[in-house]
């Protein structure tokens, strides 16, 4: 993937199995948000394939990618300030999770989606309204009722409490299991991704410098010297 | 949602003018309703997509040719219907491209979509009959056009209440807000944005075709008049965009307040019109719809 000069991702190869959770991390401006961008049809990649299944959807636009059941969030969250809660929610049942000729499901689902990720009881509040910590759950519940079969997380914990950020694992380790939905999580707060993600993915300078079981990236030494230091 | 019962005596008495005053006064509420027709076909797509649209004069202008050139041969509701149709699908065709557009793009675009209509159509009827106007034979009486301007206007009010109401209106409000992330949600924007721009097109071109036969001489200048697009925008702009109570109220206001101007002040009318938008622009930027009470409470915790 290439913006005029600049490669921002070169080279960078690896799939991903079901139910599995993979955490991403590297430096800012490693490329994690375009790999997001590949993988979802928001950026069409300059080179290189991306496939679902045996397909090839390097060329799909976005809105395919949501249908075929890849659903995301926004490093800086992205809902609909002038609709409400519900409504956020109830969007994605309606054009990507098949819920379009039947109102009643999407509403279902939307209230089943807000209740999951905790904001039960605030249906009718306007998004806009919402505090960033909370409208990063709203994104989840977004996520969540286009029925994705993967989930790619953008830094759903930056700016959260200690504590909110120990729930947001929580959460997502809720979501594979209980929902069997595979997740892609890009996270600074090392700690909590390395808890719950069984494998990692670091980037660095647009490349895959590791890729395989926590434990082994952990200990590796190229890992250490560009991203974690000398501390983890 | 029975709530429209409570507007039938209105309704009743709307239709029943024709018969119980006099022409000035049809005349005078044809010319409202039409406002109103217009204002609301503009609202049900650009309000929610936020996608803002010039080319209403080209819709009208389309339907009122539809007229021109199908009167005497085809009954008066065929050449609504006709006008409607030719409309939408220029729409569906031109929104194939001016619609991958945002912003001033799309607005400038439409505009010019306005002149080529017109361009085309004055070209078209020089090739053909060597001249550019039209005479209207055996137009159709003020009345039957009042009754179906009517029509329309409750038509286009029912049909925009229906599309809010809908996934389509919510899709159309989604890419009103951030078009990017309503595709990232399974919206396939171009598709809705066609969809709704050709819905809207469809009653602008009705209400040509209908307006056409209050003129017995038309030309594409008459007919193609960038005011047409302009004063739309304006209308909803003074009523306001969230509502569609606010289109209406808009065009009332608008076709009233012009007219009374028109009769009190024949010479600088304009002027003081324009005044009275600019000052309702500044100080009520959401429209007089924001100093009305909503019916339920919006929103709570
Ligand atoms: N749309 C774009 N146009 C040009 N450069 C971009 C664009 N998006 C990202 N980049 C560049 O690509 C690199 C990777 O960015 P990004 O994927 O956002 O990094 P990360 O999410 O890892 O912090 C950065 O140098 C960034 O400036
Ligand atoms: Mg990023």
């Amino acid at each position: 993937m290439r913006f005029g000069g600049l490669a921002a991702l070169t080279d960078v190869n690896f799939g991903i199995g079901p139910g599995e959770l993979i955490g991403v991390i590297g430096p800012n401006g490693a490329g994690k948000t375009t790999l997001l961008n590949a993988m979802t049809g928001v950026v069409a990649p300059t080179g290189g394939k991306v496939t679902v299944g045996d397909e090839d959807f390097s060329r799909q636009p976005a809105y395919v990618f949501a249908r075929r059941g890849i659903a995301r969030t926004f490093q800086t969250p992205r809902v609909f300030p002038e609709m409400s809660l519900h409504d956020n929610a109830a969007f994605g049942a309606l054009f990507a999770g098949g819920d379009l000729l039947h109102g009643g499901h999407a509403h279902r689902a939307a209230r089943e989606a807000l209740d999951y990720v905790g904001l039960a009881g605030e249906e009718r509040q306007l998004a806009g309204a919402l505090p960033p910590a909370r409208r990063r759950l709203l994104e989840i519940a977004m996520a969540l009722t286009t029925r994705p079969c993967l989930l790619l997380l953008d830094e759903v914990a930056a700016g959260l409490s200690p504590l909110e950020v120990e729930q947001m694992g929580e959460l997502i380790n809720r979501i594979r299991t209980e929902k069997n939905i595979s997740i892609v999580w890009i996270e600074h707060a090392v700690a909590t991704l390395m808890r719950h993600a069984e494998r990692m993915l670091v980037l660095h300078h647009g490349e895959l410098i590791a890729d395989g079981a926590t434990a082994a990236v952990r200990a590796d030494p190229r890992v250490i010297e560009a991203y974690l230091g000398e501390t983890a | 949602m029975k709530d429209w019962i409570k507007w039938l005596p209105l309704i009743a008495a709307l239709a029943a003018v024709p018969w119980l005053t006099n022409a000035y006064m049809v005349s005078l509420l044809l010319t409202c309703l039409m406002y109103v027709a217009l204002a609301v076909s503009w609202v049900m797509f650009s309000g929610p997509s936020r996608y803002l649209s010039l080319a209403t004069t080209a819709f009208f202008g389309i339907g009122a040719y539809c007229t021109a050139w199908g009167l005497g041969h085809l009954p008066w509701p065929l050449l609504l219907l006709g006008g409607a149709l030719a409309a939408a699908g220029t729409a569906a065709l031109v929104g194939l491209f001016v619609l991958k557009l945002r912003g001033s793009y799309f607005a400038v675009l439409t505009f010019g979509l306005s002149e080529l209509a017109l361009h085309v159509i004055n070209q078209t009827e020089r090739s053909i009959s060597g001249t550019v106007g039209r005479v209207l034979l055996n137009p159709p009486e003020q009345d039957a056009i009042y009754l179906a301007v009517l029509a329309l206007a409750l038509a286009a009010i029912a049909c925009c209440a229906w599309l809010w109401r809908g996934p389509l209106g919510h899709a159309l409000r989604g890419i009103g807000a951030d078009e990017d992330r309503a595709a990232t949600l399974g919206v396939n924007p171009l598709r809705v944005k066609l969809a709704g721009f050709a819905l809207a097109a469809a009653f602008a071109g009705a209400v040509g075709a209908a307006m056409a036969g209050r003129w017995t001489y038309i030309d594409p200048h008459t007919v193609f008049n960038p005011l047409i697009g302009f004063q739309t925008v304006l209308i909803v702009m003074v009523g306001g965009a969230s509502r569609i109570q606010g289109a209406v109220i808009g065009a009332v206001i608008f076709s009233l307040l012009s007219e009374f101007l028109r009769m009190r002040f024949p010479y600088f009318y304009l002027v003081l019109l324009g005044l009275l938008l600019i000052l309702s622009v500044l100080y009520l930027p959401n429209g007089l719809i924001a100093l009305l009470p909503r019916k339920k409470a919006a929103a709570h915790g």
